[in-house]
């Protein structure tokens, strides 16, 4: 399994366009910055839900209204995340499968964190009716917050792993 | 000795040449030397930022700079590559039986600019206890990009046409770059910290010798020699050139 995980990493960075964007000097900034962009979205509608289940912020809207209005840009930014992700991974591809930041990054926390989030955003439906929500919904949105910190510090170890490579 | 073919002055074609007959006689050869020096004051070098490689920068007990202009004494200019640029004949050269080498040494690859004849061997080593991405950015030759785990053996690799001043970086630390010159022929040289190059067993002919410098370009000399004559020439770059 593991041999078939390396060669696709091993072909996926040297296919053309990963080699362009790792080969020029304003290519890779630019899709850092569309997955940085994709992230502000992504994890800024998250955390903008999660505070509100947790009682924080202006009581305008329920929960469950933020939680609507907010649907179709919080997924747009995980799509633009994960394109600029997939891109900027493909530039060092066998690398990056050998740390151990970025295993427990994208292995395990990624998934785990959107599978959680789905949850959170199902039940926030039922949970956010009310402007106060019940314990259950502070646990879960504060659970999720918890959740992408965690997420972000692993992706910020990634470079203090080099050495395990 | 026979000297066939015109000159070849661009990359493109030198790698368009007809297939090489006739062979260098060494009877007659000479030797083209000479010196590169920088004329003004070298630019204050930068510290390089390692924030992309906190590994890197524990390798380090002070900032490390980025040496795109390296200096001597008596302003002699070093990692300046020199070679024939045109001129050479339709000769035959043997490809070096050693590999040429290039290393990682405290996430900088070193040499900073090298030299070596198409199809000679390159061998890349890792000597860093951090990995590496090795990626070379041909203009004639087919990229590629192998991560170089710590401990790892050489790769072993070779570029099958001639190509002038390929980037070669590392995926993982941003600021690690190299410069490999691939030639058809053996007459290159890179200049050391006394600024000098040495450009050995060249034919009697007309040349033009290129002398390049990462920051400040190229220049170009008309040089000819005789049957077993030495000629010592010198180029001179402005800092602000």
């Amino acid at each position: 399994m593991y041999h078939l995980l390396y060669s696709f990493c091993e072909w996926i960075q040297n296919t053309g366009w990963a080699l362009n964007i790792s080969g020029s000097t304003w290519a890779y900034p630019y899709v850092q910055m569309i997955h940085f962009t994709g992230l502000s979205l992504w994890v800024g509608t998250n955390i903008a839900v999660d505070l509100h289940l947790l009682g924080i912020g202006p009581k305008r809207l329920t929960s469950a209204e933020l939680n609507n209005a907010l649907f179709a840009w919080n997924w747009t930014g995980l799509a633009i995340a994960v394109t600029g992700g997939f891109m900027l991974f493909a530039t060092a591809a066998t690398s990056f499968i050998v740390n151990p930041a970025f295993e427990l990054k994208l292995g395990l926390l990624v998934p785990l964190g959107v599978i959680l989030h789905i949850i959170v955003q199902q039940k926030t439906k039922i949970w956010g009716q009310t402007k106060d929500t019940p314990g259950v919904a502070k646990f879960f949105g504060g659970l999720e917050l918890l959740w992408w910190f965690s997420v972000a510090t692993a992706a910020a170890s990634i470079p203090y792993f080099e050495h395990l490579g | 000795m026979v000297a066939l073919g015109a000159c070849s002055s661009n990359k493109s074609n030198q790698s368009e040449e007809p297939a090489p007959t006739a062979t260098v006689d060494l009877a007659t050869v000479g030797t083209i030397s000479g010196t590169v020096t920088l004329d003004g004051t070298p630019p204050t070098p930068h510290p390089i930022i390692m924030t992309a490689g906190p590994e890197c920068a524990k390798l380090h007990s002070t900032p490390l700079t980025y040496p795109s202009v390296v200096t001597g004494e008596h302003g002699a200019l070093a990692n300046v590559l020199v070679y024939l640029k045109s001129g050479v004949g339709n000769y035959r050269f043997d490809i070096p039986k050693t590999p040429a080498t290039l290393d990682q040494v405290g996430c900088m690859y070193q040499p900073h600019v090298m030299g070596l004849m198409a199809r000679q061997k390159l061998d890349i080593k890792n000597t860093d206890p951090i990995m590496h991405n090795v990626h070379p950015v041909p203009h004639e030759n087919r990229a590629w990009n192998q991560s170089q785990p710590v401990g790892s053996a050489a790769i072993e690799t070779e570029f099958d046409h001639p190509d002038f001043a390929i980037p070669v970086l590392c995926n993982l630390h941003p600021w690690m770059r190299a410069y490999v010159f691939v030639f058809s022929h053996p007459y290159f040289d890179v200049t050391t910290t006394a600024g000098t190059f040495d450009l050995k067993n060249v034919p009697p002919g007309t040349y033009t010798v290129e002398a390049w410098q990462e920051k400040y370009g190229t220049q170009d000399q008309t040089v000819t020699i005789g049957p077993k004559e030495s000629k010592t020439i010198a180029f001179t770059f402005k800092t602000g050139s």
